[in-house]
């Protein structure tokens, strides 16, 4: 029996009684004519009110044919007609209240997604997304439009590239915003290009009277001395104000911004810009300043000094995050730090200043001067980066023993050390700093570690070496995991070998990790694996009840020396089972196989030996994970005997099938197959 | 605050259609309108609660979604808003539950709003925010069979808006 679809289903009824023809066009001259409209509204009328359970579906239907009339010009109708007949569609006619409840969930899903919040939002000098996404909505029927352009708070991120479009899109936002909604304003500049227009000025035309009911402002500035007015006129719900000029001298931030009314300004973030010596900053809570240089009056162009710059900051008594980065000129020099105990300016009190982050600066003196000048009960977390300087021979050098953690924040601290290279000669002094910080002991014995460590870090430009792939070493307090990641030959610096990695990894995990973590991941390159202290780090976190070991770049290694770790501990655990703790091995990339040319598996054998004992120590390690890994079936069969949960997920070169390996694995635990494969060899 | 006592009552509630189900009190108080009607009528239980707006087999379906999140806790408070609506993801069993036709999403989410039933609008609106995601007007009509109803003049200045837009 054919099937029709329901459109045909309802062609088919209404040619049967013969109801088609009272609104189908006669000739081309009945097209959209009031007859054709009539005898449509009869026909709808007619089944809405004799037959309403079956309305819905004719209706839905029928609309569907008119559509299609419409497209081929068959059938015109007026305006109003056609209102009406969107009105009947549940999808139009939601409640004003729902139907924007759909547009916000779009709207703010592509402001989330396009990151408003963050930089990448104006750094391309395309529209985003959530505008796109409005005219969209508005663009679909009236009833649509009529509740998006009346709905201010939908409109309420205003963008603004170099366009004279873009202008008159944003006056149109502006307009449907109205006065009382909080704005938020993105300026959006393509880095590479000079918008073709002053993006301030349309600023500056478009909110002629003052950005008063603007709460967020974020403008990347590439225009060369662009129209400012915006910024000297009062800005009353302003909180927050991001400005970024591309590059250097694009700029002068004025001396008391917005005339000295915009009492709500809290986070206030500058980038390459030049400010006045006697900038006015009131009451701000996070301030970032990055590249800033000071114009002087007399109008040669030069850096203000650190410190003259903290002394400015006095009336932000409320200040929780302080982030400097690249401020000069710096201190070169330690004598410089006795103006800091003769200035009466100083020490400045931060009493709610929470986190602090000084980078790229040229060296550690200047931090340590900035740090010796502030006091800050209330710090927990510290983040300092700079180049390797010569006369860095303590801790005490980078921070001053004047700085304290609180030590009775819930919440504990992040330290993140970072010292990087400026000059290529300058990385054996870097080398010193690094050896110098086995001595740093933080005084904050109560609180929990948090966030992120990293130690150590090391910088590199290179395309080839994205950040990520350096060699670093995260712990993270929530998941109690320590996990170490080292870079690979070709990333790694080249005073950096084999020895200092493994120091580098050792000195980490005895001076910042707790020693009662729960799981350790070793995610590292094939080469370190052959000198990593395995050993060590096993002693040192004797309760971890998780290890997993891993070759961060897929390649297949005999881990014979790991292996020889576990039974030198199985050897030395005497009448005990060793390493009691440990509940769970993963173990990825690792060639347990015999090898080729002696037939012996040396790994393997060592691995036995080590669960074995577990076993006879009623012990049984629970669960052991392969991945990426050789072994044959014979060794899973007598792994899975040795271990309570056995799970194989993945083969390297050379090994079984996986098919076989499930086969195997499926009849010696009695589960079916994939099951296992899907880690469920157990329970 | 729900009693131990409340939880073992049955609700009655009665369709458009004038049928009958009978309910748990957890599950009948998931809606806000049914909650605030119970509490007005007090500890009558032989009193139906009347639900002009919704007929049965739209009900059927809230009750089903009901039962499922019987337990879950209340809703936020208004100001958590902004967070929840940041995301168009929608649970794994939201989402199987809501795979129904146009018509039957359209009067769930009609149901959820005059039950007030929050989370179910959220569901609901959600799938249909994703549903248009992506989606250029045209697109959009053809699959609600929404006609283009914009006069000469609203269509001049949507031109308008769209060139503006692609001039950037």
């Amino acid at each position: 029996m054919i099937r029709y679809d329901q459109t045909t289903r309802v062609a088919f009824f209404l040619l049967h009684h013969n109801l088609f023809a009272h609104f189908k066009p006669r000739d081309n001259n009945d097209c959209g004519s009031v007859a054709v409209n009539t005898r449509m509204h009869i026909f709808i009328e007619h089944f809405s009110s004799r037959r309403p359970q079956q309305y819905s579906f004719l209706h839905h239907h029928t609309l569907k044919l008119f559509c299609m009339g419409r497209e081929h010009s068959a059938l015109r109708m007026s305006v109003t007609d056609l209102r009406r007949l969107n009105q009947r569609l549940l999808v139009v006619a939601l409640p004003a209240e729902t139907l924007l409840q759909i547009f916000e969930y779009l709207v703010k899903y592509y402001l989330e997604t396009s990151g408003f919040a963050t930089s990448d939002h104006y750094s391309r000098s395309k529209l985003p997304k959530d505008v796109h996404v409005l005219l969209v909505l508005s663009q679909v029927c009236s009833a649509w439009r009529a509740v998006a352009v009346n709905a201010p708070k939908l409109w309420a991120t205003v963008c603004f590239t170099g366009s004279r479009a873009s202008q008159s899109l944003a006056q149109i936002f502006v307009r449907r915003v109205g006065s009382r909604t909080p704005m938020n304003i993105a300026m959006r500049t393509d880095s590479k290009l000079q918008p073709e227009y002053d993006p301030m000025s349309m600023l500056a035309d478009v909110f002629p009277d003052g950005i008063r009911n603007v709460k967020t402002m974020m403008l990347r500035v590439g225009y060369p001395d662009p129209n400012i007015a915006i910024l000297d006129k009062p800005a009353d719900q302003l909180e927050s104000l991001t400005i970024v000029g591309i590059k250097k001298g694009f700029f002068t931030f004025p001396e008391i911004p917005f005339a000295g009314s915009s009492p709500n300004l809290r986070q206030l973030s500058l980038d390459n810009l030049y400010i006045q010596p006697a900038i006015v900053l009131k009451n701000i809570t996070r301030l970032s300043l990055s590249g800033i240089f000071v114009q002087p009056l007399e109008g040669t162009r030069s850096s203000i000094r650190v410190l003259f710059l903290l002394k400015r900051l006095k009336d932000c008594l409320g200040l929780e995050k302080l982030v400097l980065s690249a401020i000069g000129p710096q201190i070169l020099k330690k004598t410089d730090l006795k103006h800091i105990k003769n200035d009466g300016d100083f020490p400045i009190y931060f009493p709610f200043l929470r986190e602090i982050c000084l980078m790229e600066f040229l060296s550690p003196i200047t931090p340590f001067a900035i740090l010796k000048a502030i006091r800050t009960p209330s710090l927990s977390s510290l983040y300092i980066s700079h180049g390797g300087a010569t006369f860095v021979d303590d801790i005490k050098d980078i921070i001053p023993d004047e700085i304290r953690f609180n030590d009775e924040a819930p919440s504990a601290h992040a330290a993140c050390i970072s010292v990087a290279a400026v000059e290529s000669d300058r990385t054996d002094l870097n080398l010193r700093t690094i050896a110098n910080w086995d001595d740093v002991h933080f005084e904050c014995p109560d609180v929990d570690w948090f966030g992120a460590l990293r130690w150590p870090y090391f910088y590199c430009d290179c395309d080839a070496c994205p950040p990520s792939n350096l060699p670093h070493t995260d712990f993270e307090m929530g998941t109690h995991h320590f996990c170490y990641s080292a870079a690979s030959a070709r990333q790694r610096p080249e005073y950096m070998d084999d020895e200092m990695l493994v120091n580098s990894a050792l000195s980490i995990m005895m001076h910042f990790i707790p020693q009662n973590i729960s799981m350790v991941t070793i995610d590292d390159a094939l080469q370190t694996f052959q000198t990593f202290p395995f050993e060590e780090m096993l002693v040192h976190f004797d309760k971890i009840r998780c290890l997993e070991i891993r070759d961060y770049c897929d390649h297949i290694y005999r881990p014979d020396r790991f292996m020889s770790v576990f039974e030198e501990f199985a050897r030395r655990s005497g009448d005990s089972a060793p390493l009691p703790h440990l509940e769970a091995l993963m173990l990825g990339n690792m060639e347990l196989g015999p090898d080729s040319d002696s037939q012996r598996a040396p790994a393997f054998i060592s691995l036995c030996h080590f669960l074995e004992k577990r076993q006879r120590h009623k012990r049984p390690l629970l669960y052991l994970r392969l991945f990426h890994s050789q072994v044959t079936p014979k060794m899973l069969k007598k792994l899975q005997k040795l271990v309570l949960n056995v799970s194989y997920d993945g083969l390297g070169n050379g090994g079984a099938t996986a098919a076989e390996l499930e086969t195997v694995l499926a009849e010696a635990t009695g589960l079916p197959e994939g099951a296992i494969k899907d880690g469920g060899g157990g329970e | 605050m729900s009693t131990t006592e409340d939880k073992t009552r049955k609700v009655k509630l009665v369709t458009s259609d004038n049928e009958e189900f009978e309910v748990d009190w957890e599950v009948a108080t998931r809606s806000v309108l049914i909650k605030h009607m119970l509490e007005d009528i007090g500890e009558s239980e032989e009193q139906a609660i009347p639900l002009p707006n919704v007929t049965a087999n739209v009900l059927k379906k809230v009750l089903e979604w009901c039962e499922h999140h019987r337990k879950d806790p209340e809703p936020a408070p208004e100001s958590s808003d902004d967070n929840r609506k940041r995301t168009l993801e929608i649970g794994d069993w939201d989402a199987k539950f809501i795979q129904v036709d146009q018509e039957m999403l359209f009067e769930i989410i009609l149901a959820a709003n005059y039950l007030d039933i929050k989370a179910l609008l959220d569901v609901g609106c959600k799938t249909v925010a994703n549903m248009i995601k992506g989606k250029q007007p045209e697109e959009i009509r053809k699959m609600f069979n929404i006609v283009n109803d914009f006069t000469p003049e609203e269509e001049a200045q949507i031109k308008k808006e769209n060139e503006w837009a692609e001039d950037r």
